[in-house]
């Protein structure tokens, strides 16, 4: 495989390279991948052995299923859901508490984004300066967007790191359009609040 | 336009795709709180773009790979499947011709045999020594694997 095509390989190109027995295209899969396995991993698992071990868990079982992998979604968002799955599956079987959170208001109805748009008619009363963020204010944001609820982060990190569509989201996590969008504006109001109530536009 | 302030919704809908309501655009440009709101929405939006995402600070790749089963060529039968025919052949041509090719050898000179002979010696010097060369390179990445678990 020449360097020179690599990066230009559709999901389909690559998946019959690697299923010929190319070690390289599935290097250049991990390659072009790890980007989103690590933001689950990080977002998800606090220990970094355990990531480390999960990440490698992931590759080997992509490596194994890929024969039956459809291209129903790209490569990547197929990737992306067994990550996520094998993140929750650690989580149950080590009994962690963030499984809950993450959980937690999965039925949610997504009328509920119309109760939040009443409830909310108040908090642009928040803003009452002007946010200009910094390269220097990136820690804050970094640090503010941690202590978010793990779904919360979680979603925030794919929707505007990631950019992922709202249809890739609920590939990757099995969780309901209304249920995506309702944390997504809960944890972006959340983060704007909180970066305004805690801190002065000098600290930004 | 819009008397009342956009809800929160709206504004973060404004911030990330804007509008094609006219009712909506007039009371952001004229409204200056909705205003504002929506350039935190976006201002905090390009930060998040922009903030640094996180890596594996190890060679994800490399960990991978060593851990594969050893890739089959999709045709590993074939080359059995030639080295055989070619010794059938061979001796069906030895059967068969046998008196009739010492017959042609005999008339032949040395030196020609030397010329025949010598490459073919040669080259499958070389395939063996290729092929001990594979044999060595896997069994040390074996050896590695079985290491490593």
């Amino acid at each position: 495989m020449s360097n020179q095509n690599a990066y230009s390989l559709t999901d389909q190109q690559l998946v019959s390279q690697i299923l010929a027995g190319d070690t390289k295209a599935y290097a250049l899969l991990i390659k072009n991948t790890q980007g989103l396995v690590a933001q689950l991993t990080f977002k998800m698992i606090a220990s970094p052995g355990d990531r480390k071990d999960l990440a490698q868990d992931v590759y080997l079982k992509v490596y194994k299923n890929l024969k039956s992998f459809k291209f129903q979604s790209k490569l990547s968002t197929w990737i992306g859901q067994i990550t996520y799955n094998t993140c929750l599956h650690y989580l149950e079987k080590k009994k962690l508490v963030l499984l809950d959170a993450f959980l937690e208001n999965d039925n949610e109805d997504p009328d509920v984004l119309e109760s939040l748009q009443i409830k909310s008619q108040d908090v642009y009363q928040n803003d009452t300066e002007k946010l200009v963020f910094s390269r220097e204010s990136a820690e804050i944001l970094k640090m503010e967007i941690e202590r978010l609820p793990p779904m919360q982060k979680l979603l925030i990190t794919l929707y505007h790191q990631e950019e992922l569509s709202y249809q890739e989201i609920v590939d990757i996590t099995g969780l309901p359009e209304g249920t995506i969008k309702s944390h997504l504006f809960r944890a972006r109001k959340t983060l704007k609040t909180n970066i305004l109530t805690n801190y002065k536009r000098e600290d930004l | 336009m819009k008397l009342t302030h956009l809800s929160e919704q709206e504004i973060q809908r404004f911030a990330e795709l804007g509008s094609n309501n006219t009712e909506l655009n007039s009371h952001v440009a004229e409204c200056q709180d909705c205003q504002l709101s929506v350039e935190n929405y976006q201002s905090m939006f390009k930060a998040i773009e922009e903030a640094e995402v996180p890596i594996f600070d190890f060679d994800l790749a490399d960990l991978v790979l060593a851990q594969l089963p050893l890739a089959k060529p999709q045709y590993a039968w074939l080359p059995a499947l030639a080295a055989s025919l070619s010794v059938i052949f061979s001796a069906a041509l030895v059967f068969y011709y046998g008196s009739s090719i010492l017959e042609i050898s005999r008339g032949i000179s040395p030196i020609w045999i030397l010329i025949i002979v010598c490459p073919a010696v040669i080259i499958t010097a070389l395939q063996f020594f290729s092929v001990y060369q594979d044999y060595s390179k896997k069994f040390s990445i074996l050896n590695e694997h079985n290491l490593a678990t």
